[in-house]
Parts: structure tokens; sequence; C-alpha cells
């Protein structure tokens, strides 16, 4: 089931703010981005504040409570989004555990709120 | 368009692929030779958010090569998926002006692509249906209502619609059953994945009771509330009932007959499946006394293997669509339908 796709195999980068995880939206078509939420994320069981992350989709990055205003910003349902970490220094081959939790509203069904959580042990690379 | 006396042709929508294509192992090229190389044809039907990037723009080139692949593979395009992404603002429902654009720009995508059939929702509304009606008769398109569990032929928003296409008359409107809306039994394929969740099991048992206990046919939704309404009183956790409401969604069990009622309507089928019986026969879904319905109504249309299977593992479609057909044209050959053996 998707769920074990929301984050993807090997999506642990090291990048030059920080850290990035590589997520998938758990759903079979696009979305847009107001109906996506970046719920908790957790990397070796300690809990990310909301304001340390940044997420990007299109090659455009967003406070996370900036997603819900995004309604024709598209997330197709081929592509990753990288959750953003600013400043967590991981050394590269380290590994981790990381959890990542993703809400989607699918816009054509009144109510529907569906929660996914995934939990992969990644090295950062 | 089909030939008015084809019979039920059967075929398949992408949307049984969702895993290998989610996974990116398949792309959407590959899907359809795929598709083409297993004869599970000639209908094809596609969801337009999922198939194509940046939909519902479609691009010159994205439709010349679309329609070069279907037609180099011998397949016929269906039937395209449209939404009526009411919600695209959580907050603010969109405008009936606003769904109106929505769906026209859609529509000129399903024409572009060569498709005959947009599939529409509930969510529309009448009235954008009745403005979208002469766009649709411009390009040559029809337009179908999924009747999707849990509502039926005679269920209060069915009925809206049946009423406008009364008033119209237009061969534009018509009807696309969704076949998990005549199920017996919630499919034990669910009953598997809840078990393999973990959830208790006398929230499953409540969910299962409560799914065969009286509908109201007047307010197909209302076991929904109750069943979390029960639950929740139950002492159940929000997170476990919120997995298992959704059999009230997928799933509900009209007689199969009550499709005679709207059979001149229906422009396209979905044949909704989820898991086999031993014998081969759909375990919560009565094939057997659904199609004779159709091919004695004298059904001439596509029915597209629908598998949903992607909800519950991570398997792959292709070896359930080939059960699928085999199970149908078995069925099909029976009641002497004249496309059993060729399709």
């Amino acid at each position: 089931m998707m769920v074990s796709r929301v984050i993807s195999d090997s999506g642990l980068k090291i990048c030059e703010s920080g850290a990035a995880i590589d997520i998938r939206l758990p759903w079979y078509r696009s979305l847009p981005l107001s109906t996506v939420e970046i719920g908790e994320v957790r990397i070796d069981g300690q809990l990310v504040s909301p304001l340390a992350m940044t997420f990007e989709v299109n090659n455009k990055r967003y406070a996370l409570d900036q997603l819900a205003d995004k309604c024709d910003e598209w997330w197709y349902v081929l592509d990753s989004g990288l959750i953003h970490i600013i400043n967590l220094k991981l050394e590269r081959g380290s590994q981790h555990e990381v959890s990542v939790t993703v809400g989607i509203r699918p816009p054509y069904i009144p109510g529907f709120y569906r929660l996914t959580e995934c939990t992969k042990q990644l090295n950062a690379e | 368009m089909m030939a008015s006396n084809s019979g039920l042709q059967l075929g398949v929508t992408l949307f049984s692929f969702t895993n290998e294509f989610h996974s990116r192992q398949y792309t959407l090229e590959q899907l359809i030779a795929k598709v083409a190389e297993l004869n599970l044809g000639p209908g094809i039907e596609i969801v337009g958010f999922s198939s194509v990037r940046g939909f519902p723009v479609v691009t010159d080139e994205f439709a010349a090569n679309f329609k070069e692949l279907l037609a180099k593979h011998n397949l016929k395009p269906a039937c395209l998926g449209l939404n009526a992404d009411m919600y695209k603002n959580p907050n603010k429902p969109m405008t009936p002006d606003e769904s109106l654009a929505y769906h026209e720009a859609q529509l000129d995508a399903t024409a572009k692509l060569g498709f005959p059939v947009g599939r529409y929702q509930f969510l529309a509304g009448t009235d954008v249906i009745h403005r979208l009606l002469p766009k649709a008769e411009r390009l040559n398109v029809k337009l179908g209502l999924e009747i999707h569990a849990p509502e039926h032929v005679n269920s209060p928003i069915v009925m809206q619609y049946r009423e406008l296409y009364a008033k119209e008359n237009s061969p534009y409107l018509g009807f696309i059953p969704d076949f998990g809306s005549t199920a017996r039994r919630v499919s034990p394929a669910f009953i598997s994945y809840f078990r393999q969740l973990g959830l208790p099991e006398a929230l499953i048992t409540l969910a299962e009771e409560m799914w065969l206990s009286k509908d109201d046919p007047n307010n197909p939704t209302a076991k929904i509330p109750e069943f979390q309404a029960r639950a929740k009183a139950a002492g159940f956790r929000p997170v476990d009932i919120a997995e298992c409401f959704i059999v009230f969604g997928l799933f509900s069990r009209q007689q199969p007959a009550a499709w005679r009622e709207i059979m001149s309507q229906i422009v396209h089928i979905h044949g909704k499946f989820y898991h086999f019986n031993e014998d081969g026969s759909e375990s919560a879904i009565p094939y057997e006394e659904i199609l004779p319905v159709f091919v004695e109504g004298g059904y001439n249309g596509y029915m597209v293997s629908e598998w949903e299977g992607h909800f519950l593992c991570d398997d792959g479609g292709f070896a359930k669509v080939q059960k699928h057909q085999e199970l149908c044209r078995r069925i099909l050959a029976g009641c002497g339908a004249q496309n059993a053996v060729t399709s």
C-alpha cells in the first residue's frame, strides 16, 4: 500500500541548509498543496519543530503553514516532495530512524481526512 | 464511438495499476504496452489527474503521443475520469461558476485525448452539468455520472440527475455504474486488511454487522456517522474508526436488477473488484448475477476492470485484472453475449 512509499527508500539527504527527506504523495492522483498537511516529523524519535522545516514541490519551497493557501499549486502524483530540515547536521553514511506523518483531504470527498504515518531506517546520503 | 450493437466490451482503467505507476515501476507508455501485451483491452480508461502531468492542461504533444500510442496497440479510448474538486480550498467550496470552468477545462482535455466519455462525480451538481451540456454536445463527449457506493439508482442525489436527464433528453447525459454499489458483503480483502493492521476484532464485527443491517434508501450515507458514533461510544480509538468506516463508502448492496431502470442511459461501466474466491468468482460482488442484467438489457459499451486493491496491499494489478476478465468472459459466454469470444 502507498503508506510504505510515503518516505522514499534512500530518502534521507544531506544538503547545504541541513537535511532533507524525500517523500511521496500517499494517493493515486495529484492533489493541490492546500489539501496536503505535513504532520509530525521525527528523526531518531526526536520531534522536529514545524518552524524548522520547509516543504519543496515543483522547485518551490514553502513554510508548512503556507501549504493551506496553495490551492493552485499541484503536487503531481509521480513527483517527490522534499521536507527540508534547516540546520540539521547529519554525518554522511550514518543511519537514522525517520518518521513522517502526512495528512490529505482529497478535494472531491468532503470530510474525508486520511492520515498516513511511515517510518524507515535510512542512511544519510 | 462504439457501434450501437457491439454488446458489452471489456477493457481496463489504468487506476488498476496504481501500485505499478505510483512506485515508478511502469510509465504511462509501459502500462499501455503491457495492457496490450496481456490483451486486457480494448477499452482504456485513465484518470486525468493521475496519468497526465499538468492536467487538465493537455499539451498538443502529449495528446498526439497518447493517441498514437493507443492506436499502435489497437486499444480504444473508452473514458476519462474527471474530478469534482469542489474542496480544492478545504475551507471554501468552489462557486458554481468556478466548478463549471473547472469541468469545462477537463472536458476539453477529454475531447483532446479522444475519449468519447467523461466520468463525472456527484459533487459536480445538476446545475453545473446542465450548463456543461452544450459544450459536451459540441465536443461530442458524453457526460457519465458515476453511481458509486453508497448511492444507488433511486437515491435522492441520483434522482436529481435523473430528473435533469429526463428534462434534457440528451444522449450526451448518462450514467456509469460502479459495481461496488452492487455488493452483497464487505469484501473479505478489507477484513483481512483490518486484521493485518491490528484493528480490534469487535470493531471489525461492528462494521460488518452495521453494513449488513437495513439500509435507509432515502439516506444512503446515514450509516457512516452512525457507525462513527457507535464505535466512539464503545470506546474504540478514532484512528481505528477512521480506517474502518470506509467500508460504508466503498460497498453497498443494491440489487443487480436495479440497473435495468437506467439501462438505456448507461454509457460506461466500472467493473470494480477486490478479491476472488477459489473458484474464480469475486468474493463480494456477484458478477454472475450482475453481468446477465446488462447482456439482457442490451447494453452497448465498455466495462473496464477496476481493481482498487492498491488501497490494501502492494500487489501489482495485472494478474488481478487478468483474473477478473477471465471471470467476466466466462460469465458472458454463459449468457450468450456476442463479444465473449472476441474481446
